[in-house]
């Protein structure tokens, strides 16, 4: 899959225009294939229940931009800590401030067809270094 | 490029008024495996910087905190702290796939808010992944 980056142009929203604008008719949020091809999508259900506890999920061009692309063309792939078989912690760096390497994550559930999105968010640290098996990719 | 840093220490005590100021509420996300401290809904504009191995607290851009996470709650932050276990399967043994849990003023919820932002801040004296914080503007 050629990989490319690109970002959305959406604007940021508040949080009720967030949740007004996810209410539309169309279930999925975000619709793409994975780095091995396998199709994903992120089901506005699911955005609607993480981001309340996920700040990052109630800016659209986060999941049109980074999030999308941790799917697509990750830097590197962990199983989850938690369900190492039927989940993976997708990792797309993002930018190195005062040494700290902040990331894109996204958990991605593959035990289903399509496979889906969990959630994600942009941490600083990688949780599962050392303690899952890298799978794709190189984290260093 | 103006810096602000502040100490993870110093950050991880603010927690407490934060959490009484804000009406902070605990969310297991059973789904996720997560437990969420923080406003019922998380506010903009912050970012998730990582105290300990067990747990990250979203900060504003001044530095204050406004949420804490623990990832893998029940599979690796109670595990290495048993004394939650009891309190745990008090608040949290409901099948929903998300429980959000109030903490009262007095009686068991408080015990559980007392005890983990205790457990908050020892951790971030014993095993720091950083010394201090910085943002940039």
């Amino acid at each position: 899959m050629a990989c490319f980056w690109y970002y959305s142009q959406s604007a940021s929203l508040t949080a009720a225009h967030f949740y007004t604008t996810i209410s539309m008719k169309d279930k999925t949020a975000l619709s793409t294939k994975d780095y091995e091809t396998e199709a994903v999508i992120f089901t506005k259900d699911q955005l609607a229940k993480k981001a309340k506890n996920r700040p990052e999920l109630q800016d659209l061009s986060f999941i049109n931009g980074r999030l999308k692309r941790a799917i697509e063309c990750p830097d590197f792939v962990y199983r989850d800590f938690e369900k190492p078989n039927d989940r993976r912690a997708h990792y797309l760096k993002e930018y190195l401030v005062n040494g700290v390497q902040r990331y894109t994550k996204v958990i991605v559930a593959i035990d289903q067809k399509p496979r889906f999105v969990v959630t994600a968010y942009r941490p600083d640290y990688v949780k599962e270094r050392g303690k899952t098996e890298l799978i794709y990719g190189k984290d260093n | 490029m103006e810096k602000t840093t502040k100490s993870i220490l110093d950050l991880v005590k603010e927690i407490p008024n934060a959490a009484s100021e804000q009406g902070w509420v605990f969310t297991l996300d059973k789904d996720e495996g997560a437990l969420f401290y923080g406003p019922k809904i998380a506010p903009k504009d912050t970012e998730l910087f990582q105290v300990s191995d067990e747990y990250a607290v979203y900060l504003d851009k001044k530095l204050h905190p406004r949420g804490v996470v623990i990832e893998y709650y029940a599979n690796n932050f109670v595990q290495h702290h048993q004394e939650f276990k009891k309190l745990n399967q008090e608040f949290f043994s409901s099948s929903k796939d998300s429980i959000v849990l109030e903490p009262k003023k007095t009686g068991d919820s408080a015990i559980f808010k007392s005890l983990l932002e205790k457990t908050l801040i020892s951790d971030a004296v014993l095993s720091p992944v950083r010394d201090e914080v910085i943002a940039t503007k």
